[in-house]
Formats: structure tokens, C-alpha cells, sequence
């Protein structure tokens, strides 16, 4: 399709200088650098100047434009062509309504998309707590993991911070929140340390699949989706005091230390303190539009993000049920990892 | 208050009376900005932002209010108009074209062969740049339209490659040489923006493609190097590649590329078009370095054609003659 047929409501750019000739109309442009001169019909220099006003005038769409033209719409045709060709041709269309909405009225629609999807989707971990029917070994493995989500975090977020259309708003409180997430993983190590897990364990310890996943969505969509790393900040940073004191309560029951505990404890007190959970409306609300199509992949993220962390629960239960820790050089426990791999997830069905 | 599962506590400001926070609580219908509602209740503004907040939070809040949005097209318009003046002033008007539109048979012959060269090293690496949007997120239209343009561009830089055959420089040459750094920068440049700002990134496309280069059929700024090319006696051997070359870029209609990504694009949030419009400058800057770089370098014949990294940076791996008869 040739450049000028893409235009919705052609419009001479206001740059350009139209001045009568004897017999037509002269247009020129950049300091004369580029100009057209174009003969009237004859008999028909009154339509031909109406038809000039109204391309300045930047209210019709193509056709209507089209219609206007005295002569055939060939002759229209080669006319815009003959403009376009000289850079003299603008677009002066508007944006149609419906299209999109704003930050604020877009996080309204994924926090409601996350409510939804939450609804029907339960944890195996939390399930577990609740019934007393977690392990100390499962609750080790949460904290693994949990680890590993901390440790890959700064790595996850840093891409989002070489973006340079976000807006220096989005990217100052983006930066400041990088900055809070930093060294949270210390704070799990001192935990992992009071049941004997070394740092230079953790560091050659694989994470579950589902938290690779989640860390490896979030690290993504920060490379190449800037409102799908913002969306999927609240279902990771929301806090959970219902969930924080069973855990707690479990941890005592399995003779789980306070060295152990209490970090843990501190570190999802940092995310509430720091009030994490308003984070993405917070960045959401500098968006002045946010298309439907894009409104709608950021929805889809955020609930991928609920189901991964489902999933990630079943896979806290089933390999660290009995699979011990996850540093694996040439042994490997296949029956755990068909477990972990084989068996349908409950919580997802 | 409560909706679905979600309760969750008001808790006003003393002197906020049960009434005013009941007169807010209703008047949240989508009827009201939040300056309506704050005349029409009594409260002040920030105040009220305490008491909406937390449903604002749990997701209680819709937002009525129409977005601000800029039109794609529009935006790309006004690039375009950037474009089109700063490829008047600082690249037609610049030492390189002035001297292949003015006294083409004056410009040394490497020159030429540098010019070709020079987009060569620009074509082998187009993949650097444009790989970066085949995902684009945000958008089926797009992702489908960067991924057919990439296809196109595949292997142009071999269609290239054999305009340097004929001056015995392989591909294998090629490929040890480095480009000037006026063509580095250029393609860092891009593959920054591709990653960084995509947009922006699509915006320059057509103008790389050649939008300006409709007029023959095969685009101006080709055309005059092709006509320039024949002033100088440049061989044919190694013009016609080049020509090829022009021909199929004009059979894809690459000049419009940014005009049918931007038209296929959503509406762009406010500020766009001011971020678009700056960039603008400095890309044309950049591309006008493209240029001027080369009659810079290879307008002095001493210089190797091929630059290549050895015991010193400027030697050569192919004996170049002058190839005119």
C-alpha cells in the first residue's frame, strides 16, 4: 500500500505554504527546498480550491476528501501521492473512543482479574498449613524458595530500568522499589542458617521449575512489556497476615526455631511497611491510556502469575516432601521428580 | 463496606462526619470527577484520596474518566515533518551528498565503494536491531508485521555482498572487517532504541528504508548514488548489486513501514509525540554522521578499503585497485 493511502484524514502539514497560481495552485515547503505546482481543470478552479481548503483544513477522512475532489478518485489518488512524495502530507486523526482506559481505571480491572482467578484457584501449601499437614521439611523447601525468588529478583526487575519510554515518574519509583528489593535474599539466609543451609548451598541449589517460571515471566515482560512487569507486581507483593501466622504456628509445631522464623516474619513486615501492595497502582496511575489489547495481555500475566504461584505451592509439597535439597551434580531422585512432574495439580483443575 | 468477599474498614478523619463520608461513598458512581465530588460533599481533596484509597486499592474503584491518548498517525506525522527538514539540512546538504549530487566525478572512487561497504556492514547486522521486536507484547498486529519485515530483510546483505566480489573482497573480508564508527553507532543506536523504546525504534524504519525514495520507483537518494555512480564510471560489477538491491526494498514498498506499523498501533498514551519528536533529532544527527563518515574516511584513497583489527587498526586483507578502466 503506498504511503498516503494509510493516512486516516489527510492533512497538508501546517508548513506548507499554498500560494494561487494563474492557472492553479503552487505548494511549497521547507524554505522552497520542496514544492508542486498543480494546473486546475478548467472550469473547475472554484471546486479545486475548496477541495485544497478542506485538505488544509484537516477534518476528513480520505473519503470523504475523495468525494470532494474535482475529478476521479485516480486523479485523487495521484495527486495525495504527488504530495506525500514531496513530505507535505499529515495525519490529523483522532483518537476513537472506547479504545482504551486509563492507569487507575486499568489496575481496577486486573486487581478484579486477580480477585477472580483467586477465587477459584487454592494452594496445596496453604491447604497444608491450614490442615497441619505440612512437613518441616515443606516448610525448609518454602523458604528455599522463597530464597530463590528474593535472589533472582533485582535481576528480574533491573531490564525494566533500561526502558526509555516510561516516563522518568515510572521510572523513578520503579528504581526506588528495585533499590528496596535488594539484598532481601540476606534476610532468608539467615533463616536457611538456623536449620544448617549454607549460603554457598543455596547458590548451587536449582529453584522448582514454577518458581523459575514465575521469576523468568517477570524478568521478560520487564525486557520487552513494561505494563506486564508493573501488573504483576501487586499478586507478588501483596501481604498475607492470615497466611503469616498459620506459618508461624506451623513453624513452632515443627520445632522450627525463631532464628529460623523470625526473618521470614520481618521480611513480609518490610512489604507490608513499605506498602508494596499499592505498588503497581502507584505506577499504573502514570499511564494516561492503556490500549484494550495491551490491558488484556496484562491481565492474562497477572493471572499466569496466581496460577504459577499455585502451582509453585503443589511443587513445594511434592518434591520437598522427600526430595531433599535441589543441588544435583549426577544423582537425581526420579521418583520425586516424577512427582513433581507427573501428578495433575489439584489446585489448577 | 463490603463487596464479594472483600470488608474492609473507612476510617475518616475526625472531621469527616458520618454524612460527608456517606455523601462520598455515593457519589463515587462514575458521574463525578473527584474535584465535583469534593465541592458537592464538602471534603477536601486530599482528604478524600484517604477515604477512597483502600477501595481504590482492593479493587472496588473503576476509573470513569476518558484517557488522554495521542493518535499513532499523528504522531508519526510529526516525525516525519522532523525528518524531512533535518534530511534537507544535515544530509542533503551535508559534505557527502553535496559532493555525490554536485561534482560526482570529482568523489574518489572509494568513496563509492565505501558508501557500499558501509550499508553493507549496516545490512549484516539489521537482525541485531529488528530481532528486537519480532515479540512485540503488546500487539498481534504488530508482532505479525515486524515478523513478515524481518523475513524480507533476511539475506539482503548477501544480495550486497556481491557488489564487492569484483574488487576482490569476499565475504569472508567482510565479515573480519570492522565498519566505521560512524555505521556502529548507527546500528547501536537502533538496537538500543529497539530494546529501550520500540517505538521510536519502528518510527525510523521507513525513513531508513527510504521513504523519500518512491519517486523512480527505486527512491531518490539511491537514484542519485546510482546516477552518480555511473557520472564517475564506477563499474558496473559493482553498481548493479546495489541496484538490485533498491529494486527489491521498492518491490516490498519498505519506504511505508512505519506508516502501516503506526497504523496498525493502538492509540500511544500522552506525550508520545514529544518523545518521539526528540529522538527524532538525534537519529537524523546520527544518520547524517552515516553519511559524512564515510566521504571522511574513504575520500582519501590512501586508506584501506577494508578495515580489519591486526598489528595495526588499519591494514588491509584485500588489495584494492582503483576499478575504473
Amino acid at each position: 500500500m503506498a504511503g498516503h493511502e494509510l493516512l486516516r484524514r489527510p492533512t497538508l502539514r501546517r508548513e506548507v505554504e499554498r500560494t494561487e497560481t494563474a492557472d492553479g495552485v503552487r505548494l511549497s515547503y521547507l524554505a522552497d527546498k520542496h514544492w508542486i505546482e498543480l494546473e486546475y481543470l478548467e472550469g473547475r478552479a472554484d471546486e479545486s480550491r475548496k477541495f485544497f481548503e478542506a485538505l488544509a483544513s484537516g477534518t476528513r477522512t480520505a473519503d470523504d476528501l475523495a468525494t470532494e475532489f474535482p475529478g476521479s478518485r485516480e486523479e485523487f489518488d495521484a495527486v495525495l501521492e504527488a504530495l506525500d512524495e514531496q513530505g507535505m502530507l499529515a495525519d490529523s486523526d483522532t483518537v476513537p473512543l472506547g479504545s482504551g482506559i486509563t492507569g487507575v481505571g486499568a489496575y481496577a480491572q486486573l486487581k478484579r482479574a486477580a480477585d477472580a482467578a483467586r477465587a477459584t484457584i487454592n494452594s496445596p501449601f496453604t491447604d497444608a498449613l491450614v490442615a497441619g499437614k505440612v512437613s518441616r521439611d515443606q516448610i525448609i523447601g518454602y523458604a528455599i524458595e522463597y530464597w530463590h525468588v528474593t535472589h533472582l529478583c533485582p535481576r528480574a526487575l533491573a531490564p525494566l530500568l533500561a526502558r526509555d519510554d516510561i516516563g522518568i515518574e515510572v521510572w523513578q519509583q520503579f528504581m526506588a522499589f528495585y533499590q528496596a528489593e535488594r539484598n532481601h535474599d540476606r534476610m532468608l539466609e539467615k533463616s536457611l542458617k538456623a536449620v544448617g543451609i549454607t549460603r554457598e548451598q543455596l547458590l548451587q541449589m536449582q529453584p522448582l521449575p514454577a518458581t523459575m517460571s514465575i521469576m523468568a515471566t517477570m524478568g521478560v515482560h520487564a525486557y520487552q512489556f513494561p505494563l506486564g512487569i508493573v501488573s504483576t507486581l501487586f499478586p507478588m507483593e501483596e501481604p498475607e497476615p492470615d497466611f503469616l501466622e498459620l506459618f508461624l504456628a506451623r513453624c513452632r509445631e515443627n520445632d522450627l526455631s525463631e532464628e529460623f522464623f523470625k526473618p521470614i516474619a520481618a521480611h513480609s513486615g518490610v512489604n507490608e511497611d513499605e506498602e508494596h501492595e499499592a505498588v503497581t497502582l502507584d505506577l499504573l496511575a502514570e499511564f494516561s491510556f492503556v490500549g484494550n489489547e495491551e490491558l488484556n495481555e496484562c491481565a492474562k500475566a497477572v493471572v499466569d502469575i496466581i496460577e504459577l504461584r499455585a502451582r509453585l505451592d503443589g511443587q513445594i509439597m511434592s518434591w520437598y516432601a522427600d526430595g531433599g535439597l535441589r543441588i544435583f551434580s549426577d544423582a537425581y531422585p526420579v521418583a520425586t521428580g516424577r512427582a513433581l512432574t507427573c501428578s495433575p495439580l489439584a489446585a489448577l483443575l | 463496606m463490603r463487596s464479594g468477599e472483600v470488608t474492609f474498614e473507612v476510617e475518616p478523619e475526625d472531621d469527616i462526619t458520618a454524612e460527608q463520608l456517606g455523601a462520598v461513598l455515593r457519589s463515587a458512581d462514575g458521574s463525578a470527577s473527584l474535584s465535583e465530588i469534593s465541592a458537592k460533599t464538602g471534603v477536601a481533596p486530599d482528604k478524600l484520596t484517604s477515604i477512597l484509597l483502600p477501595a481504590q486499592i482492593t479493587g472496588l474503584l473503576a476509573d470513569r474518566s476518558v484517557p488522554e491518548a495521542e493518535s499513532p498517525m499523528v504522531v508519526l506525522s510529526s516525525v516525519e515533518h522532523v525528518v524531512n527538514r533535518l534530511l534537507e539540512e544535515l544530509i542533503f546538504n551535508g559534505p557527502f551528498w553535496r559532493a555525490i549530487l554536485d561534482h560526482p566525478e570529482q568523489v574518489e572512487p572509494n568513496v563509492y565503494y565505501g558508501f557500499g561497504l558501509e550499508n553493507w556492514f549496516f545490512l549484516s547486522r539489521e537482525s541485531e536491531f529488528d530481532s528486537a521486536i519480532l515479540s512485540y507484547p503488546s500487539s498481534d498486529a504488530i508482532r505479525g508485521m515486524a515478523n513478515d519485515f524481518y523475513h524480507e530483510e533476511h539475506r539482503h546483505d548477501d544480495i550486497v555482498v556481491r557488489a564487492f566480489e569484483g574488487l576482490g573482497i569476499s565475504r569472508e573480508d567482510l565479515v573480519t572487517a570492522r565498519p566505521l564508527s560512524t555505521t556502529s553507532g548507527l546500528i547501536k543506536l537502533l538496537s538500543w532504541w529497539a530494546r529501550t523504546d520500540p517505538l521510536f525504534f519502528i518510527a525510523t524504519i521507513g525513513i531508513l528504508e527510504g521513504r523519500l525514495e518512491q519517486a523512480e520507483g527505486e527512491g531518490a537518494y539511491y537514484d542519485s548514488f546510482l546516477r552518480a555512480c555511473a557520472t564517475a564510471g564506477i563499474p558496473t560489477h559493482f553498481v548493479e548489486p546495489l541496484r538490485q538491491h533498491a529494486r527489491v526494498n521498492a518491490g516490498h514498498d519498505h519506504g511505508s513501514v512505519s506508516r502501516e506499523f503506526f497504523a496498525a498501533l493502538p492509540p500511544l498514551p500522552a506525550g508520545t509525540q514529544a518523545r518521539l519528536v526528540g529522538k527524532a533529532h538525534l537519529f537524523v544527527e546520527a544518520y547524517a554522521e552515516f553519511f559524512n563518515g564515510i566521504l571522511e574516511y574513504y575520500g582519501d584513497p590512501g586508506r584501506p578499503l577494508v578495515r580489519t583489527i591486526g598489528s595495526s587498526p588499519v591494514t588491509t586483507t584485500a588489495g584494492v585497485e582503483d576499478g575504473r578502466p
